[in-house]
């Protein structure tokens, strides 16, 4: 479909972006086994901002998602093609057989809160311990920063020994955003983060979303469109057409949910679609 | 409606379960507490030796035998299994799992006589030429291993099919390398199976009668070491119950109940491992 107004927009956007590009796709496909997911993606992740993927349920921003960190190394029959860039690196081609110096770079947060079944301490030592920091006193103090970073340092810091399946859904979640901080990734992805949390759990991620972005570029995928236009710096609408998923549109945050370019993105955004 | 029924059936089910194990472990009681009234309870521990028609009781190096058969067994089979276990699971190419699959299932189910018949013409001769007499405690370990081995993979190895897998999904997120989430993430997290697994295997091995009868000797003495012959306590209930009277059947109902007394530890041992399943 729209070739063309996938190609203007994206030769706009390249005009008037502000700022640096982080991540940038071109013309990524990915297909699982013989059934394509993601067709000709091209998208440009600018760097400390929020970058926040919408679009309804089964266009691919998972998918997508998983292409910028390789989890989609994690099933066996994924095909990637076209080229993820991460800097001056491609990295499916550049980074080799090896993702793991990609995923220091890339964190990840998922869609539900998946904290490992052992104490608040052992899941952020751990990452910590794999990547070198062994000096116990050098851990707490890490630990402790990570915490306070997710604000959870007030509710759990005086219980770091006990199981982080006692804490609650936003706690849990929060645990895993300050996991995926330890070891200071450039890029945070993060999959619907509140999509299984309650109202105030919800409002607690989206400001620390906020002060996040001075720091770590994010790219957020959200069902939520409220969510969107409170966190987003910028937007990517994603759709699914025959069962593929393209991206339709993306711009900055204000100018798609004002102006939208698409008539997909303009139904969409009324709740039509 | 078809809810309550299903409810009573399986209610009744399980209450004859539990009623069969109290019949016999009542029953060994009774039997014991029979024998007790004539024997004092310390005279199997310091007796001068197992002659029970000559009313000498001392099945002491019987229940060494049985132990160190036992340990031994774990020691050997344990890590063998979780590495294999961990290895079909993580490592191992999809034609291999499923052929290491099916032989570990046929290995589980395979009976323990054939498992003797294999110590008994294959290996006691190996350990005869490297130290006789052969038929020993060591051949005892290595049998027992052997037929523990599949039981403890298949435990452990479901414990870790059945692992969620966002464990998984967080620690290659987390930039872990495999190794390091298997080590760190994967194997605490299935403590729980693994305890289970070994507890399963234990009792196996220290239940085993045949196998064991066939290739350790069963000459009743405390092995001086790996190389000698031993005799179990359940080979010797085995050996010796179609024969015995008397105070001779009694002391072979104490050995029963021993047994049984051995495995609900190593129940209770277990089962306090998975309640203190989170450390530190
Ligand atoms: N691991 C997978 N294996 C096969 N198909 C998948 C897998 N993950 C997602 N898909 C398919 O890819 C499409 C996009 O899914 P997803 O990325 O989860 O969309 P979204 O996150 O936008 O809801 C869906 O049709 C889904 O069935
Ligand atoms: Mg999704």
């Amino acid at each position: 479909m729209d070739r063309i107004t996938e190609a203007t927009s994206y030769i706009q956007e390249q005009d008037s972006s502000s700022g640096n590009i982080c991540l940038c796709t071109e013309s990524l496909c990915l297909s699982y086994g013989t059934r394509a997911a993601l067709e000709n993606v091209n998208l440009r992740i600018p760097s400390r901002a929020v970058t926040a993927i919408i679009g309804p349920s089964g266009s691919g921003k998972s998918s997508f998602l998983c292409c910028l960190n390789r989890m989609t190394d994690l099933c066996c029959s994924t095909t990637i093609e076209g080229s993820v860039r991460l800097g001056e690196h491609d990295i499916h081609r550049d980074l080799g057989k090896n993702p793991i110096a990609l995923r220091r770079r890339v964190g990840m947060v998922f869609q539900h809160p998946n904290p490992f079944p052992f104490s608040i301490w052992k899941n952020l030592a751990l990452p910590l311990k794999h990547h070198g920091v062994r000096n116990k006193q050098e851990l707490s103090s890490v630990i402790e920063q990570a915490l306070r970073r997710v604000g959870l340092w007030e509710e759990v810091g005086d219980r770091l020994r006990d199981s982080a399946l006692t804490l609650s859904g936003g706690q849990q979640q929060r645990l895993c955003i300050a996991r995926a901080l330890v070891l200071e990734p450039e890029v945070l992805l993060m999959d619907e983060p509140c999509s299984s949390l309650d109202p105030l759990s919800t409002k607690c991620i989206e400001t620390l979303i906020g002060q996040l972005k001075n720091s770590y570029t994010i790219v957020v995928v959200t069902h939520d469109l409220a969510q969107a236009r409170r966190v987003a710096d910028h937007v990517a609408l994603f759709w699914n057409a025959d069962g593929v998923g393209r991206l339709i549109e993306q711009g900055p945050a204000a100018r798609v949910f004002q102006h939208p370019e698409h008539e997909l993105t303009t139904s969409y955004l009324e709740g039509q679609l | 409606m078809t809810d309550r029924l299903l409810t009573w059936t399986l209610g009744a089910a399980t209450l004859m379960v539990a009623s069969l194990i109290a019949i016999i472990a009542a029953f060994l009681l009774n039997e014991s507490l029979g024998m007790l009234n004539r024997v004092e309870l310390g005279r199997f521990f310091t007796d001068s030796g197992w002659s029970p028609t000559m009313s000498r009781f001392n099945i002491l190096p019987m229940i060494v035998a049985s132990v160190l058969l036992m340990a031994g067994a774990v020691i050997v089979a344990a890590p063998l299994a979780i590495f294999t276990a961990v290895f079909l699971r993580f490592y191992a190419p999809s034609p291999v799992i499923d052929i290491g699959r099916r032989i570990i299932e046929v290995l589980a189910a395979m009976p323990s006589v054939v498992y003797g018949l294999w110590g008994l013409v294959v290996l006691v001769p190996i350990i005869a030429a490297w130290q006789q007499p052969g038929a020993s405690l060591m051949a005892g370990i290595l049998v027992l291993s052997l037929m523990i081995f599949p039981t403890i993979t298949i435990v452990v190895h479901s414990g870790l099919a059945a692992m969620p897998r966002h464990y998984i999904e967080a620690s290659q997120a987390l930039a872990m390398s495999r190794a390091y989430m298997v080590r760190q993430v994967v194997l605490p997290a299935v403590r729980a199976s693994i305890a289970a697994g070994i507890t399963l295997g234990a009792a196996r091995a220290i239940g085993e009668t045949m196998a064991v009868m066939m290739v350790t000797g069963n000459i009743v003495a405390v092995p001086g070491d790996l190389f000698d012959p031993v005799r179990a306590l359940t080979s010797n209930i085995a050996l010796e119950m179609a024969y015995a009277l008397g105070d001779h059947r009694g002391a072979l109902y104490i050995s029963s109940l021993l047994l049984l007394s051995i495995v609900i530890l190593l129940v209770l041992i277990n089962e306090f491992i998975v309640s203190n399943k989170l450390e530190h």
